[in-house]
């Protein structure tokens, strides 16, 4: 491509303000001299007043009672009071307590059962430690080796979901974290959050940094 | 202070706490540029491109309603907004089983009928209408007729916002390189068919 095809595809870049240095020089200069660029300028000034004015005539607020609408239907409505079950006969404990029994009883059932702790209590010291191997293993399981986290929508289907882990070399490694977030393991974490972000199926997509090291 | 001045990260944070006001606002600011860029997207598959285009309007601020704080500030909020409606609008090509304009075979009749229509629509008088008016309508019309949906879709999207060439490439998720061969043969055709319209224009009141 030459230097004169290479700065025409800048143009469009340049009247928007998004060039500058050399580049927005010598745009610059070939707009003030050279018909042709002067066309292509004034073709797309057209076109920015001609999509302006087709959005100016439009109403703000077309379609918005329909949004409206829309929201009302969708809106969740109060849960319904939970219906009362019938009533059934108590069980025969709740029987006895009601009728006084059980508080008569509360001492001498307290009292067995601070027994029966004590007495476990005792057996548990006199077992001899024999150094079972699970004892000294860390209670931490690894967490798998994910780099990065995304949120998926809530409407994102399986397929969406396939389709932008293999355009993102990356694959499902934890989850669900809640909120429909999931940790994954890229090859390139960099490079993978480009199509993870112009996907439908993701809300957000981020780099998870490393922790501290175990 | 109105909810017609705040930005729209502003805006999205009162509709995340139940503020029905700002979503008002957010629609009223937004929902035009929405509605273009979805009919331009829509246009020549086949569907009502006007009506369709009403349904991806709404059910683009629904979803902002429903939730948000979708929106985190990575990028701008325009291009956030138009990513949002490209992928409604596609959805929704792709729910009413079409595909885009690009792979339909051209339809030389169609395309004379819509020249015609063009002419009976929005040829007015010249002795009562200003070229200015005339050129517009001329841009408008040759822009819609743009048979490359991709081409059609950067123009729009450049002189719907002032985005950057980047910035149409994360909307159409293609490179940036890709984008700039689209504006650029899209001008030309853009040129070319306004040049055919005045020909025709001046032929017919000749």
């Amino acid at each position: 491509m030459d230097e004169r095809q290479r700065l025409l595809a800048r143009l469009p870049d340049y009247l928007n303000g998004h060039v500058a240095g050399d580049d927005a020089r010598r745009i610059e200069a070939l707009l003030d001299s050279d018909p042709d660029w002067q066309a292509q300028a004034a073709l797309l000034a057209d076109l920015r007043e001609a999509v302006g004015a087709h959005m100016a005539a439009m109403p703000g607020d077309a379609g918005l009672d329909v949004l409206h609408r829309r929201i009302a239907a969708t809106a969740t409505p109060l849960p319904a009071p939970a219906p009362v079950p019938p009533a059934r006969r108590a069980p025969w404990w709740q029987r006895q307590f009601d009728g006084g029994l059980m508080p008569r009883f509360a001492p001498a059932a307290i009292a067995t059962l601070a027994a029966v702790c004590v007495a476990q209590g005792w057996m548990l010291a006199r077992v001899p430690d024999d150094g079972v191997a699970w004892r000294d293993a860390p209670l931490v399981v690894a967490a798998p080796d994910g780099n990065l986290e995304v949120r998926f929508a809530a409407g994102a289907t399986l397929e969406q979901v396939e389709a932008v882990l293999t355009r993102a070399h990356a694959r499902i490694v934890g989850g669900p974290l809640g909120g429909r977030r999931y940790l994954l393991q890229a090859d390139d974490p960099g490079a993978a959050l480009t199509p993870l972000r112009a996907s439908p199926a993701v809300v957000e997509a981020g780099l998870v940094t490393a922790g501290p090291p175990r | 202070m109105s909810t017609q001045t705040l930005a729209p990260g502003e805006l999205l944070a009162a509709m995340a706490g139940g503020d029905q006001r700002a979503l008002d606002a957010l629609y009223r600011g937004w929902s035009r540029k929405v509605r273009v860029f979805a009919h331009a997207t829509l246009l020549h598959c086949g569907l009502d491109a006007a009506a369709i285009a009403d349904e991806v309007v709404v059910d683009v601020f629904h979803d902002l309603w429903q939730d948000p704080l979708r929106y985190d500030g990575r990028v701008a909020f325009a291009t956030w907004l138009l990513t949002l409606t490209r992928n409604k609008t596609v959805d929704q090509i792709r729910r009413h089983g079409k595909r885009q304009a690009l792979e339909e075979p051209y339809d030389e009749d169609a395309e004379r009928a819509l020249d015609t229509d063009a002419r009976t629509d929005t040829a007015p008088d010249p002795q009562t209408l200003r070229e200015q008016a005339q050129r517009r309508a001329a841009v408008l019309r040759c822009l819609q007729r743009l048979r490359n949906p991709f081409q059609r879709e950067s123009l729009t999207l450049w002189a719907l916002e002032e985005l950057s060439v980047l910035d149409i490439a994360r909307i159409q998720d293609v490179p940036e390189g890709t984008v700039k061969t689209r504006l650029f043969h899209g001008r030309l055709n853009l040129r070319q068919c306004i040049e055919r319209w005045f020909v025709q224009e001046g032929s017919g009141h000749g």
